[in-house]
């Protein structure tokens, strides 16, 4: 439930009628010091990669890189049991700790961090059951997307669409996670009026089952640009409680590198005491289909 | 006793009794005492003079010290003499005279004080004696009563901008009176008012003259209400100074803004950029911040209260104008002469035909039939009948509504690579109804009373279609949807006003208020899916809530030198099988000093049945009203308040200090941020936090009020805070309309008969503004396989509110010239809004700019320098 920012009214306003002017402002930003900024988003069935990084001054010149802590002492605990601790590995330039067996889906996991000359951090979350998505439809040169959620029932859950382009890879459909596709969907799912009045659309949606609630739905997305690929993917993630105010709070500075702090001064969610970031579990489940 | 000593007794008795019978009016006495106590002078007349007095000591005091140096004076006069001062009076009955305490024959007047020329009631003009120096002051509705001694020869009666008149005091006469002052004219004043007793006058509570309204400068030529309120000390406003009011660091839905007695809900069009009150029809404005009156209640802050003028009943009237953002056109005049007269008034602003140039409108990336406009419009009806001189009955209505329209439009022109046609087309609208009622019946020409009946609603509504065909396939899509959320009052009530004489005025009533909350509605529609995939209606919650309340008040002019207000407000609320009640007492002193010193204090409580779901920074249409629950119990509110006014011989200038300390419970906010569109459900009290709310400060008014140079200067240093368990980890914090410093400068110049020049500057120091204080990476997917194209960058916020913007501060212009032709008057004003072009912040943000790998803070501005130009006729 990517949420219309108030923002965006006013902006809508003042777009129409006055031309609006930026500068950089000479009030200093304020730092609140080093500390332990530990993320990982947990996927059952996979290995668990976690990320350690150090806070920096929010005003930044010549760098927008976060430096790695390569030396912590990362600590994992399944259901309780401490786990073997996680190796460093570098992945695409980036270094993460990772675990050595995968993650299984129903289990709590928390995760330790200690870093000489920063406070130690820790964080606790489960992981969900994938969710039961099936009969994914789209046609070529078509719009719409089409696919069915059957929803739990018995359980508050969080979804995170994502739509991607798709093709075979050694008879093996493989998404182009580069190339997300952006959509929108139905408002009447999730009471965002925002993107149909405002004819956007975005890599992903965020929503709760407050009006799908045990319901066998048909999702129709609207995609931004015609379906042109032979193959799609659509994913969607069950989140826990924690990752679905993760992502929705840090919606805009994730999709969009925005912040509106200032009609917003909610601070993003984090479960890490003592530090920053997030540990939660996802569990995605993906319906790959050839495009029509 | 022998048969001669009976004799010789009567003798002794009939010779008493026939001397002290010897005693008439004209008999010449002569008494001298030095401080002795009246009853000694009667002591010795008797002894001297055989004259024997009669009274009770219970009633008659004769304990006063006199002087006395009375010589052969005839008896009557020389008693009149003794004890006229002393307020007694004196008779003969047999032999004796008996005194009593002297009763003043009094009378009592009453009636309306009006307009000559168009019979317009006048609000707040002052009837007053000069020689026995009281005085009373014309009501909400022109009404006044004033009892005074028969033997008073005449009263004198005042208006602001009108010539003073004589009224002569006849004995009681059970009709009103009708009292016509003349407006005086266009040439600069220099007929001195005599200060006017009555006058309650101070920061607390101000009034605000459509005069001054108009001589302010404008924003886009449009006239404000709302800025003119703004303009002083106290309150600040929304957006760059306009629209929603926070008054002594309470929040917008703190105040009660009264049109005609009936409430507003939403007082601003175009996201706060201009109220919604049309200054040509407004008659009157009271604003009260503090020392509220008993007959007031329902919200924590303040009470704007609004008179429209009634219609003139001689002739037709009208004023038409034309700004650079809005037409507006009135007329007024008699249905019939002296009996009946009507008042009609419409405004619309013309925005939606300027904006062809916009971005939305010429996004080459979209069909040429996109677009989006914007555009607000209000009508203001009101028919006034006099059914006899005790009776009349006012009927208005008001209409307003904002409109935000936008429209997309897709595929169809992209010369044959589209392959669908989309089209979507959103409305937003939000506005006003209210309906008004009002009999007034003057009981007796002390007994005054208003029935009422009003509805109001407040509406916010939006809706979508969007249709959606492909070219080469039969997947259409047609989807509609619409959201609104409501509040609707109906008020039911007696106002009645007694003034047993002129150290009383008593007023006191009742009233029920139904109050409607429907917080958030959304209904849906798929027509080109066979079945509704979810639910159609969502979040159809409607709740109501009964309040009743009583009142009593008592303006009481204790001593010669001492007002008192004193008052008791009482209500009681029900909703959803809760009963909460409430007893609000209101304090009001006034002490006079010599040289024009007035000492001023008040103490009142307020409580509030009504929250509003705003989000956490900034007012918004969207936002929501809802009853009192379970959880979030009724706002309540403390003030206390001092100050000291100074008015100078002539009344030219006055001063006015005052400092207030008030103390807010059970105010609301937001634990995350708020959705505009999601409503606010049957759970909402779970998702905000409740907590306290204090503020205090100091405020000062100085004010130039004659002649042809006149103006203010309005001084704030003001205190707000709040505490809410759940944010900012529990600590207190500086509220969001806390400003330190607030100074405000208005002049208005008259240049010879035609030209008024006038110029407001305002600065004020920073808003509270919460600031990030470490930024962090952030993760967007569980597998590091497929990283997104740049790592995203977080910020943790730092602690609520701790920083503050950059001060403000803006200059605005306006020249008037007015010309009077034979049958008409036209004027053109010219108006500079932020005439130095100072760039105000707006709000802040934080700019990514991957390019150039740097951060940093972002200050973003809008409303710069705007010239307008308005164009106005009146006849």
């Amino acid at each position: 439930m990517k949420r219309m920012r108030p923002f965006i009214v006013i902006a809508i306003l003042c777009t129409f009628i006055f031309s609006a002017c930026s500068k950089e402002s000479r009030i200093a930003i304020p730092y609140d010091g080093d500390k332990i900024v530990l993320n990982t988003l947990i996927q059952p069935d996979s290995l668990v990669y976690i990320r350690v990084t150090a806070s920096k001054p929010v005003r930044e010149y010549q760098n927008l890189k976060f430096p790695e802590l390569k030396n912590a002492v990362v600590s994992m605990y399944e259901d309780g049991k401490t786990m073997p601790a996680p190796g460093w590995k570098v992945i695409n330039g980036k270094g993460y700790y990772v675990s050595h067996a995968p993650a299984r889906a129903g289990s709590q996991y928390k995760i330790t961090v200690n870093y000489s000359g920063l406070t130690s951090v820790a964080a606790t979350d489960s992981t969900p059951q994938r969710p039961d998505i099936r009969d994914g439809v789209a046609q070529k040169l078509g719009n719409r997307v089409r696919f069915t959620l059957k929803d739990n029932v018995n359980e508050k859950n969080y979804y995170r669409i994502r739509v991607y382009n798709a093709d075979t890879v050694n008879g093996i459909i493989t998404p182009f996670k580069r190339d997300t596709v952006k959509f929108r969907l139905d408002p009447s799912f999730n009471n965002n009026f925002a993107d149909i009045i405002g004819n956007s659309y975005n890599s992903e949606v965020l929503l709760s089952d407050e009006r799908i609630s045990g319901k066998d739905v048909l999702f129709v997305l609207q995609t931004s640009k015609q379906v042109t690929a032979s193959y799609m993917i659509v994913e969607v993630s069950n989140l826990t409680t924690g990752a679905f105010r993760y992502l929705d709070a840090t919606s805009d500075q994730r999709l969009e590198d925005g912040i509106d702090f200032t009609l917003n001064p909610e601070d993003i969610y984090s479960n890490v005491e003592n530090g920053y970031g997030i540990v939660a579990g996802v569990n995605a489940g993906r319906l790959s289909f050839a495009v029509e | 006793m022998s048969l001669f000593g009976r004799f010789l007794l009567g003798m002794l008795l009939i010779s008493i009794s026939v001397q002290a019978s010897e005693w008439d009016w004209r008999m010449k006495i002569s008494v001298a005492v030095k401080d002795q106590p009246l009853e000694t002078v009667c002591t010795i007349l008797e002894q001297q003079y055989g004259i024997h007095f009669s009274y009770s000591r219970n009633i008659v005091d004769l304990s006063p010290l006199v002087t006395i140096n009375v010589q052969n004076r005839p008896l009557k006069k020389a008693l009149d003499e003794i004890f006229s001062p002393y307020n007694i009076s004196f008779a003969r009955i047999g032999d004796q005279i008996v005194l009593t305490v002297r009763k003043h024959p009094t009378s009592t007047i009453s009636g309306y004080v009006q307009d000559h020329q168009t019979g317009e009631k006048l609000i707040g003009a002052t009837v007053y004696s000069p020689i026995l120096h009281v005085g009373t002051m014309t009501n909400q509705f022109g009404f006044f009563s004033i009892t005074i001694p028969r033997d008073t020869s005449s009263l004198t009666v005042s208006y602001v901008g009108y010539e003073p008149a004589r009224l002569p005091a006849r004995k009681d006469e059970y009709t009103p009176v009708i009292v016509s002052l003349h407006p005086r004219s266009s040439l600069p004043e220099v007929i001195v008012d005599t200060v006017r007793p009555t006058e309650q006058s101070t920061v607390s509570r101000l009034n605000v003259s459509p005069a001054a309204v108009k001589s302010m400068p404008r924003l886009l030529g449009e006239a404000d209400m709302m800025r003119t309120i703004v303009a002083l000390p106290g309150v600040s406003g929304g957006l760059d100074g306009g629209g929603s009011l926070n008054v002594r660091g309470g929040s917008p839905d703190q105040n009660l803004v009264l049109l005609d007695g009936t409430p507003i809900f939403n007082v601003s069009h175009l996201f706060g950029i201009f109220s919604v009150f049309n200054p040509d029809i407004v008659k009157n404005a009271d604003f009260y911040k503090g020392a509220f009156p008993a007959r007031y209640g329902g919200r924590l802050s303040s009470i704007v209260d609004i008179s429209l003028k009634d219609g003139d009943m001689q002739q037709y009237h009208g004023e038409a104008s034309i700004g650079l953002i809005a037409a507006k056109a009135m007329v007024e005049g008699p249905l019939k002469k002296n009996k009946t007269s009507f008042l009609v008034s419409a405004r619309r602003s013309h925005t939606d035909m300027l904006m062809n140039d916009l971005a939305v409108n010429n996004n080459t990336q979209t069909g040429p039939k996109s677009k989006a406009y914007v555009y607000f419009y209000d009508a203001n009806v009101k028919i006034n009948h006099i059914f006899s001189p005790r009776d009349r009955i006012y009927l208005s209505a008001y209409v307003g509504q904002d409109k935000l329209s936008v429209r997309w439009e897709e595929g169809a022109s992209d010369g044959g690579i589209s392959t669908y046609y989309g089209d979507s087309r959103s409305n937003f609208l939000w506005g006003n109804y209210t309906s008004t009622l009002r009999w007034n019946h003057v009981f007796g020409p002390k007994m005054f009373a208003n029935v009422t009946a009003n509805y109001s609603q407040y509406y916010f509504s939006t809706d979508y279609k969007y249709y959606y065909k492909p070219l080469n396939t039969l997947d259409t899509g047609i989807l509609s949807g619409k959201y609104y959320s409501r509040i609707q009052n109906a008020v039911a009530k007696m106002d009645f006003e007694y003034r047993p004489q002129p150290k009383h005025t008593i007023k006191f009533g009742a009233g029920g208020i139904t109050h409607i909350f429907t917080p958030g509605v959304s209904v849906f529609q798929d027509n080109g899916n066979d079945q509704p995939a979810v639910d159609t209606t969502y979040g159809d919650v409607t709740s109501v809530g009964q309040e009743l309340y009583v009142y009593g008040e008592d303006e009481w002019n204790a001593l010669h030198n001492l007002w008192l207000n004193l008052g008791v407000h009482a209500s009681g609320f029900l909703v959803d099988g809760r009963f909460y009640n409430s007893i609000q007492p209101r304090l009001g002193i006034r002490y006079q000093l010599p040289h024009r010193w007035v000492l001023r204090g008040s103490y009142t409580h307020m409580t509030q049945y009504l929250h509003l779901l705003a989000n956490n920074a900034a007012s918004l249409p969207t936002d929501l009203w809802v009853p009192s629950s379970g959880r979030v119990k009724p706002m309540f509110s403390r003030q206390g308040s001092f100050g000291v006014s100074k008015t100078s011989r002539r009344g030219m200038y006055a001063m006015s200090l005052e400092a207030y300390y008030k103390t807010m419970d059970h105010v609301i906010e937001y634990k995350g941020s708020a959705s505009p569109f999601n409503g606010a459900g049957k759970d909402w009290d779970e998702v905000v936090d409740i907590g306290k709310g204090r503020s205090y400060g100091t405020e000062l008014l100085l004010e130039k009020k004659k002649g042809t140079t006149r103006g203010w200067i309005g001084y704030t240093l003001a205190w707000s805070e709040r505490t809410f368990p759940g944010v900012n980890h529990g600590k207190t914090f500086p509220y969001k309309y806390d400003r330190r410093h607030d100074l405000e400068v208005v002049i208005t110049q008259k240049l010879g008969k035609r030209w008024e020049l006038s110029a407001s500057w305002e600065y004020a120091s920073g808003t509270p503004l919460s600031l990030p204080n470490a930024s962090y990476e952030g993760i967007d997917d569980p597998s590091p396989y497929d990283p997104p194209q740049n790592d995203p960058i977080l910020d943790h916020m730092g602690d609520r509110n701790k920083y503050r913007t950059t001060p403000m501060h803006r200059l605005d212009l306006s020249a008037t010239y007015s010309k009077k032709k034979r049958l008409w008057t036209k004027s053109w004003t010219f108006s500079l809004y932020n005439a130095y072009n100072q760039q105000n912040p707006f709000f802040y943000t934080i700019v990514t700019d991957r390019e150039k790998q740097e951060r940093y803070l972002a200050e973003v501005s809008i409303l710069p320098i705007l010239p307008s130009v308005t164009y106005a006729i009146k006849f």
